[in-house]
């Protein structure tokens, strides 16, 4: 009797090892495997590189061109606007003609160009911009935001004016250049709630009488989405400018003031493609014209309709 | 004396059935593809795990949704937010056990037969499914399998104004030779 109890106590002590490991969860076994396979950022914090105006952290993918149309109407209400020029459309404000393309993931250009200055600032405007995302949010731990730096430049190609009070007098070629450098700092706070702030800095070479040459600006934006497929878009740029501040306190009334840009806009996806309408108080563009030129009021009824339609070809040959 | 001896192999038994140790694979190639109307879907991941125990005839899988690769980045951002929602969706599982008689001890190809519980977007999905199964000369596990998933058995919605550009029905094909886990 005794040595049964020996027998099976030797048999649970030679087998426990293996006992106690019998049946380990399969899904345990892979965890850390998996967790090798699942990538750790963030994805999709905004729809597109843009809101209305203004870049979000999103990249033109590695080896993908991106071959787009930014259109701006004119005025839909205020004394130009209403129904006899069927609220802003007989008029264009500005269009921009581009081809952006992703060197990398994390590294795109773009080249544009656009009617400019509809009221102000210089037109015919060629521009250039480099684009990099330097940290990248994380799921869980680490970073809650990401950060993508843009450089771009701005190339005035109109004839030279002889008024030399003019922007467009163009004393010296460098002149016709004006640059924007732009932290752009998003954060997806939710499944449905993204925010960006960008931290500007404007130089223009060449500028009006008491204009600045050189300016910060603080940018505001997000996307609010409220089904799976609409979302609201807003982005806003404040500018740090004495010289606009005296110019809009001074009387008359039809001096030139200046207006921060406020866009708003609804977002919608379908199956293949994502639509921007927007609406938005600036007549510019690009970060050079649509921030220090931006001379329409929202309070005015002087906002446009726009839109941008973005065709992506991949030039990589199938997956990179 | 006897019993001892007879302890001793039973011990020994219970061992080396479970020396066949599980098997794992870190990367299963899956791809699924669907015809549809107006431009065929694919995708292709190489990021799937899976472990197979001989001992108890188990088997599982598991691939991050994310992972999947598209031909066009938009349709893989749709795929992942609009279908299969991978922010609260991470993953798609099986779980489940081999149904068909396997010699494991031989190397050889087997017409394999599986039932299990699939689990995509979240919802949960009894599911009978074959493939070929072959064991190399030396032990390890190579499978292969095609089956097709229902979008509607696991919630997986779609919009009327796309319906035509999917495919209510898709084929998954996976792929994946095993190693010992250790």
């Amino acid at each position: 009797m005794k040595r049964i109890h020996l027998n099976v106590l030797l048999l649970f002590i030679c087998a426990f090892p293996f006992l106690s490991t019998a049946q380990p969860d399969l899904a345990d076994l892979l965890k850390g495997e998996l967790d090798k396979n699942i990538n750790p950022y963030v994805s999709a914090t905004f729809k597109t590189t843009r809101l209305t105006h203004t870049h979000t952290i999103e990249m033109v993918k590695k080896n993908e061109l991106d071959f787009r149309i930014t259109h701006r109407f004119f005025d839909i209400a205020g004394d130009q606007g209403g129904i006899e020029t069927l609220f802003g459309f007989d008029n264009v404000s500005d269009i921009r003609i581009a081809f952006e393309y992703g060197i990398t993931d994390d590294i795109g250009i773009g080249f544009g160009r656009s009617k400019g200055g509809f009221e102000i600032g210089p037109k015919q405007v060629l521009d250039g911009y480099l684009k990099a995302k330097l940290l990248k949010q994380k799921k869980k731990g680490g970073l809650p935001f990401s950060i993508v730096a843009l450089g771009m430049t701005e190339l005035g190609t109109e004839t030279k004016s002889e008024n030399v009070t003019q922007i467009n007098s163009f004393p010296e070629f460098k002149h016709r250049l004006s640059y924007a450098g732009q932290l752009i700092i998003a954060s997806k706070i939710s499944e449905s709630l993204s925010l960006m702030v960008m931290p500007t800095y404007l130089h223009r070479n060449y500028v009006t009488f008491g204009d600045e040459n050189s300016n910060f600006a603080l940018g505001a934006g997000g996307r609010i989405k409220f089904t799976k497929r609409m979302a609201i878009i807003v982005d806003y740029f404040h500018l740090f400018s004495e010289y606009r501040n005296l110019e809009n306190a001074k009387e008359p009334e039809d001096n030139i003031k200046y207006y921060n840009p406020l866009g708003i806009g609804l977002e919608i996806e379908t199956g293949g493609h994502v639509f921007h309408l927007n609406f938005s108080n600036s007549t510019g563009i690009i970060e050079t014209q649509y921030i220090p030129y931006t001379t329409r009021n929202w309070l005015d009824g002087q906002f446009r309709f726009g839109f941008n339609i973005s065709r992506v070809f991949d030039l990589g040959g199938g997956k990179h | 004396m006897k019993q001892l001896v007879l302890t001793l192999v039973t011990a020994f038994c219970i061992i080396s059935v479970q020396a066949q140790d599980a098997q794992i694979c870190k990367d299963v190639n899956i791809r699924f593809f669907s015809e549809a109307p107006l431009e065929n879907i694919e995708a292709t991941t190489k990021k799937g795990v899976a472990a197979i125990r001989p001992a108890d005839n188990s088997l599982y899988f598991e691939v991050p949704i994310e992972s999947f690769d598209f031909e066009k980045d938009l349709m893989e951002e749709h795929f992942n937010e609009n279908y299969m929602e991978s922010n609260t969706f991470p993953t798609a599982k099986f779980n489940g056990t081999f149904t068909s008689d396997i010699d494991w001890g031989t190397p050889g190809e087997y017409d394999a037969s599986v039932k299990g519980t699939m689990n995509i977007h979240g919802v949960d999905k009894e599911m009978n499914d074959s493939g070929k199964l072959i064991i190399g000369e030396d032990g390890n596990i190579t499978i292969n399998s095609v089956f097709k998933v229902k979008l509607v058995d696991h919630d997986i919605d779609i919009p009327k104004i796309v319906i035509k550009n999917i495919a209510e029905v898709v084929e998954v094909t996976v792929n994946g030779t095993f190693a010992p886990s250790k």
